[in-house]
């Protein structure tokens, strides 16, 4: 049962989930390293055990845009490798099992916004990631399957990397190159300055491969259930959440949204041990 | 069953970088270039590689596998003179016969590949221009519709264009291994000679100056080798590539060189 008591402050706050902090900086970092090896290769003086890929070869969501030309005609769209189409596979079978992980653990663009975060906390403090009206918020995040309809058609109609053209990662990796588009650096830097009022302002409203992974949490395996019983009602998990799920509210967490970050579990922020927790198989 | 961070992070790296490394035994993993061309859909042709699909990034080898055409012919056809005509990637057409203000480029290889092949290709709206040579090869090859000679009649760069060319870069300089046909092309310094009239800019040391270039522009045997720290590699080879094969960092190399030519004027 959940307590009916009024909530009580949570005695001692636990420490923040720094293993996902480290990961994500290890794959920022990694990126950015093969990014600026793919410009050094162009003129012969890439690092030999450093991939020197081009970024269109490292997203995912290029095997997305590509599967129905590839399903139809058996090639990829031009700028788009085979190796998208096995990190999409492999993306899929991570949102089968945990949902958007991708997001929350990996995705450099989306850990850069958490960073930019970092200041608009400290400049906006609790009014940070709440200027927006939630019944508006609501609708705006549908807009990203919008995007995703969009791409995935204009790019099966052009056969052309449409996404390209806006694509705010590829402009965050290669600013400094003349491949990336100015449609690319605008929309980046809209990102950036959005990310000082809102966190994660491009996943919640834009990003059509979140979109894609979203869908996954309808039936992800992993299950993030929160436990009624243990529950002191503090409402810190919903301060946590970046993307402002209200997981006080629900027992199990299925909205499209939530990026499968932890942070509102009890291994992070939810100050009761063993009340919002991934869990595989049956409730406990 | 509960999952912590730790697991959460020990899943995500296994299943992304184990993926990778079974897609890569699988030889799955590929990051280069897909080169394949977008196929025809309709017509007897249908199945076959479209040529209006063919991209600058390609080179020669890619033109002559996919499209099936011998590389000696898209050498004759484009003035490839460099050895390994496989390797020339179609976008450095635009650059060398950049006398001829775009006129010849990766356009012009598709337009060629399609009239060569004999696949149908729409004209209207076309504006690539051919080499008379190439112009030649096709008519020998194809059987060419009205509408097709009167598009070549046009947009056939004349053989008096190319000869009276004043600058004309190194894709038309005679090699060693160079034929008289090609000489004949050589502007009017000669056999690489500079022409005094040239600017500065043609004694910049770019991704397409040879060795000889660097001789031809008057810097000494001696003064390359000191600074390349060995024997003069084959004159025809292009300084970046040297540099590459030989895990040189070109742009420093290229300053070394440079001042070596400016000293030289
Ligand atoms: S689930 Fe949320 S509201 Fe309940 S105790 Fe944990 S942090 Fe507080
Ligand atoms: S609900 Fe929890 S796991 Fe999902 S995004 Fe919010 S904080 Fe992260």
């Amino acid at each position: 049962m959940e307590s009916s008591q009024p909530a009580k402050k949570p005695s001692k706050r636990l420490k923040t989930n720094r293993i996902r902090a480290w990961v994500q900086l290890f794959f920022f970092v990694l990126i950015a390293l093969i990014a600026i090896n793919h410009t050094l290769a162009e003129d012969g003086k890439g690092i030999a055990f450093l991939s020197s890929a081009s970024l269109h070869a490292l997203c995912p969501f290029g095997g997305v845009v590509s599967l129905y030309q590839f399903i139809t005609t058996g090639t990829f769209v031009q700028k788009v490798h085979q190796s998208s189409l096995v990190l999409m596979i492999i993306g899929v079978v991570l949102a089968l099992f945990a949902g958007p992980v991708f997001c929350g653990w990996v995705c450099p663009l989306g850990t850069f916004q958490e960073w930019i975060a970092k200041i608009g906390k400290k400049i906006f403090k609790k009014r940070y990631n709440h200027f927006i009206p939630s019944k508006i918020d609501n609708i705006l995040r549908y807009l990203r399957y919008i995007v995703l309809i969009w791409v995935i058609f204009m790019t099966a109609r052009s056969m052309t990397l449409v996404f390209a053209n806006v694509d705010p990662y590829f402009a965050l990796f290669n600013f400094w190159t003349s491949e990336v588009a100015a449609g690319g650096l605008i929309v980046l830097g809209v990102t950036i300055l959005a990310s000082l009022f809102i966190e994660r302002p491009w996943c919640k409203y834009a990003c059509p491969y979140g979109a894609f992974l979203g869908i996954f949490n309808l039936f992800r395996i992993f299950s993030l259930r929160r436990n009624a019983e243990t529950c002191i009602n503090c409402k810190v998990c919903d301060k946590a959440c970046p993307m402002n799920i209200e997981v006080s509210k629900l027992s199990v967490v299925r909205n499209h949204q939530c990026i499968s970050c932890m942070e509102c579990t009890s291994s992070a922020h939810c100050p009761v041990p063993q009340t919002v927790d991934f869990i595989i198989g049956a409730k406990k | 069953m509960r999952i912590t961070p730790r697991w959460m992070a020990v899943f995500v790296v296994t299943v992304l970088f184990g993926g990778i490394l079974i897609s890569m035994g699988l030889g799955e993993w590929t990051t280069k270039k897909n080169r394949a061309p977008r196929k025809l859909t309709e017509g007897k042709y249908a199945g076959e590689n479209n040529p209006a699909d063919i991209r600058g990034s390609y080179t020669f080898g890619d033109v002559s596998r996919l499209f099936d055409i011998p590389l000696e012919d898209l050498a004759v056809a484009f003035r490839i003179l460099e050895a390994d005509v496989a390797a020339v990637p179609l976008r450095s057409l635009e650059e060398n016969f950049a006398y001829l203000e775009d006129k010849l480029g990766t356009g012009s290889v598709k337009l060629f590949v399609a009239l060569y092949k004999g696949y149908p290709y729409d004209l209207s709206g076309e504006d690539a221009f051919l080499l008379p040579e190439a112009v030649e090869l096709i008519k020998q090859k194809t059987a060419l519709s009205q509408e097709q000679l009167d598009y070549l009649a046009i947009y056939t760069i004349s053989e008096a264009t190319t000869l009276t060319t004043p600058a004309i870069d190194e894709i038309t300089q005679p090699s060693a291994g160079g034929s008289e046909g090609e000489t004949a092309l050589t502007p009017t310094g000669g056999l690489g000679t500079p022409d005094p009239k040239q600017d500065h800019e043609e004694f910049a040391i770019a991704g397409k100056t040879t060795f000889q270039n660097l001789l031809d522009w008057g810097v000494r045997q001696e003064d390359i080798e000191k600074t390349i720290a060995q024997p003069l590699p084959s004159l025809n080879l292009l300084i970046k590539d040297w540099a590459a094969a030989e895990g040189f960092s070109f742009s420093t190399l290229k300053a070394q060189l440079q001042a070596l030519v400016d000293a030289a004027k």
